[in-house]
């Protein structure tokens, strides 16, 4: 009965525990300061057994509830119920606008409140849209280009995992002429090769697209608002007519660029920096061994330390060596990547070589970074490697001396004599001798052009020459074969007469005997066939042979 | 009265010869004076424009003064100048050796000036351009006996030769103008600002290339593709812009 009576007091008490045990909401918000088109989350966090909860109307914004987590935990003799809400908190309005109270009801049948927050929105900026609504407004454009961002704080000197999306209009057919690039802002961008998702489909503004996608990193090169533009160049198959097999396209080069986002890039917090801290920035971790455990002194020993993870890479140095330093000798480290520069395992290797046996384990070597995730500073350690080192004297030591030796050669010390200034680092565009040459050398280029323009015409007219002279001779070598020498005559007449008038520029018509006295062979022909025609005569073989021999040779 | 402007002609001559600054430098050189002579050669330049011998000179005094970046920065401007000098050829090899520079990152020596090139350059673009109105002359009088319209081709092909290999020297040296260098060892940040963190160190005399500028800063990139900004007291660049 005593015991029972224990038991039912250890219950009341415990209940009673719970009961007394604080039942609240609290609510959070991640940013109470944005513009009109941005958004922010709100997260509600309700302890203890609270039912029914409800919010007040909201006003001027809407809200989307996206996720919710319970957790239950029992310490130090308090059993607690914690319950998470997320919602997307959207402004519809600027200005000051109050956000909704939570409200429910406790296990006691009280009704409890959260505190009444409030959200500064500010004027929208018109280049800072978010992805889904630029989607949308570029409906009219055959390939569209958009990067996206982690949705957390970004800092300088950060390499950011990125995914680059381009989007081609399904009824052409695409082809990448340079892979998306950053047209403004400090930024650099490493792309790897595009990679082809299971449904590369996707419906924009109603109409379908294909989509190539890459992974990269952005790396941005200075704090503050910086504003982020990509560009990339394609080609585009247009169908212009045809069908099926023969289809004719028209190639169209598009330069497609992202709608500019202007992005907030953090500085490195200056609250509990290390002393050796190089920029590194990512999530990464250290290995450390060496190749040797016994040693003499002096005796090099090789320590391999691996940092891998995601990161800057660029960024990580060799760790520094903490502790005793002056008692073991340190060469020049070695360093190498493997994997991409922002992805992979940085393999460093450290010769080290004892000064004294009195050491038992191999000296710390440390190295900081700054993790984003969690927003601070993380310093990784080797381990205590021990080590037997032996006092016996090293043959290598001597060796590493002669790596010292300096020579120098003799020089000449100074120059007596002031020389005379130059103009060499001056363009050479403002330099006389350009000034005075590079006119003569356009007038030379220009003149030459020139003369070669008016040889070739002419010679386009000497060959239009050698067609007509070929024309005729044909022609009179076929009535010659047929012993027709006045009608052979009479075409040689044509020959000269079309040939006088293309150089006289006058009718053929017009031209007689008489107007080619300064040419005797050209003028007894044409004579000779006047008077043909005049006495409707005929020609003998000799007679026109004597005629049209010299002829003959001046055509050919 | 003679006498009188005899003296006076007498204190012009010696203060102009007393107020020259190469020959001031020289003697600070001599006495050991090594950062007095470093000034009075600056000055110099100052005042009348950069010259080989006071170029050389400046590189030396830097050198004595054991500042090896500024050293090598102002020797490489002499080399610009005149490349073929044995004196400023042995000391840049030795102060090279004493920064420990890396073969890749030593100078690449051509034996020909820039503003050498781009003289030869324009000369051969003359050549080349009289060579063709010549030929366009001939042809268009249609007087094609005789020597030179024989051996026009030839000529042709050695003027355009020459110029194409003049052109190239001309692009490596126009692609060199990016390129600057580390004069004292300064630390590369991550941002163009004065809080900003350390991405790196570097050494005096490295050679890097100059990017973006930004109020103080320059964006460098160097033989090892480690970029950061740098301030523009630490970098010395080569050409005027």
């Amino acid at each position: 009965m005593k015991g029972l009576n224990r038991y039912f007091t250890i219950t009341v008490l415990f209940t009673l525990r719970i009961l007394l045990h604080s039942q609240s909401i609290n609510i959070e918000i991640d940013n109470p300061y944005i513009s009109i088109d941005e958004w922010t989350n709100l997260t509600v966090t309700i302890n203890g057994d609270i039912k029914k909860l409800k919010y007040t109307e909201p006003d001027g914004v809407s809200l989307t509830s996206f996720g919710q987590s319970t957790s239950f935990s029992f310490v130090n003799g308090k059993n607690s119920k914690t319950q998470s809400i997320n919602f997307r908190v959207k402004p519809l309005k600027e200005g000051t606008i109050n956000l909704p109270v939570f409200y429910g009801i406790d296990s006691n049948g009280e009704k409890v409140l959260s505190e009444e927050l409030q959200l500064y929105v500010e004027k929208g900026n018109p280049t800072s849209n978010n992805t889904e609504s630029n989607k949308e407004n570029l409906k009219k454009e055959n390939v569209k280009l958009f990067i996206n961002l982690p949705d957390r704080d970004i800092y300088a000197g950060e390499s950011v995992p990125v995914e680059v999306e381009v989007y081609f209009l399904n009824r052409y057919q695409p082809e990448l002429k340079r892979n998306p690039y950053v047209k403004s802002g400090s930024y650099t961008l490493e792309l790897s090769e595009n990679i082809t998702r299971s449904n590369p489909q996707a419906i924009l503004g109603g109409e379908s697209y294909h989509m190539v996608a890459w992974e990269g990193f952005l790396t941005p090169l200075k704090p503050g608002n910086n504003e982020l533009e990509l560009q990339m160049e394609s080609y585009i198959r247009i169908p212009e007519g045809g069908s099926g097999f023969f289809t004719s396209y028209r190639t169209e080069e598009i330069v497609t660029r992202s709608p500019k986002e202007i992005i907030s890039i953090l500085s490195l917090p200056q609250e509990g920096k290390p002393e050796g801290f190089s920029g590194a920035i990512g999530n990464l971790s250290m290995n450390s061994s060496i190749n040797l455990d016994k040693i003499n002194v002096g005796d090099p020993v090789t320590l391999s330390i691996d940092i891998f993870g995601t990161g800057n890479f660029q960024r990580i140095n060799m760790p520094a060596i903490t502790g005793e330093r002056g008692k073991w000798k340190l060469y020049p480290e070695s360093s190498r990547l493997q994997g991409s520069a922002f992805e992979g395992v940085k393999k460093f290797q450290q010769i080290l070589s004892p000064l004294s046996d009195e050491m038992t384990t191999l000296p710390v070597f440390e190295f900081s970074y700054f993790n984003p995730l969690e927003k601070k500073y993380i310093t990784l350690k080797t381990d205590e490697i021990p080590i037997s080192i032996s006092p016996g004297v090293s043959t290598r030591s001597t060796s590493s001396s002669i790596t010292e030796s300096t020579f120098t050669p003799e020089r000449k010390s100074l120059l007596h004599k002031n020389s005379k200034p130059v103009n060499d680092f001056k363009p050479f565009s403002e330099s006389y001798l350009f000034k005075i040459l590079l006119p003569l050398i356009v007038l030379l280029l220009t003149t030459s052009g020139t003369l070669f323009i008016i040889t070739i015409i002419r010679q386009k007219d000497i060959k239009s020459e050698s067609v007509l002279i070929r024309k005729y001779k044909k022609i009179v070598s076929t009535l010659e074969e047929e012993k027709n020498y006045k009608k052979a005559l009479f075409t040689y007449k044509e020959l000269i007469v079309s040939y006088e008038s293309l150089n006289r520029n006058v009718n053929p018509l017009s031209i007689t005997s008489e107007d080619l006295k300064h040419n005797p062979v050209y003028h007894d022909i044409l004579k000779k066939a006047e008077d043909i025609s005049y006495l409707n005569s005929d020609i003998e073989e000799s007679e026109y042979t004597k005629l049209t021999e010299n002829l003959i040779k001046e055509i050919s | 009265m003679k006498r009188i402007l005899l003296i006076l002609t007498g204190l012009v001559i010696v203060n102009a010869l007393f107020s020259n600054d190469f020959q001031n430098a020289n003697i600070e050189f001599a006495d050991g004076n090594y950062n007095s002579a470093v000034e009075l050669y600056k000055s110099d330049i100052l005042k009348n424009g950069d010259s080989f011998n006071t170029l050389f000179n400046l590189g030396n005094a830097y050198y004595e003064a054991e500042k090896r970046g500024m050293a090598l920065y102002y020797l490489k401007k002499a080399y610009i100048i005149n490349p073929r000098n044995r004196d400023l050829n042995q000391l840049i090899d030795i102060v090279e050796n004493d920064l420990n520079i890396e073969s890749s990152g030593k100078l690449l020596k051509i034996p020909v000036s820039p503003r050498e090139i781009q003289t030869l350059l324009t000369i051969s673009l003359l050549l080349l351009s009289l060579v063709l109105f010549l030929v366009a002359l001939l042809v268009f009088l249609d007087k094609k006996e005789n020597w030179f319209y024989n051996i026009k081709k030839h000529l042709v092909i050695s003027a355009a030769s020459l110029t194409f290999i003049l052109v190239l020297l001309n692009f490596y040296n126009i692609s060199n103008k990016k390129w600057g260098i580390v004069q004292n060892s300064s630390k590369v940040l991550i941002s163009p600002y004065n809080e900003s963190d350390e991405s790196f160190s570097i050494n005096e005399g490295t050679p890097v290339k100059l990017g973006e500028h930004f109020q103080d800063y320059y964006f460098i990139t160097d033989a090892g593709e480690r970029y950061g900004w740098i301030h523009v007291d630490s970098v010395g660049t080569y050409w005027k812009k």
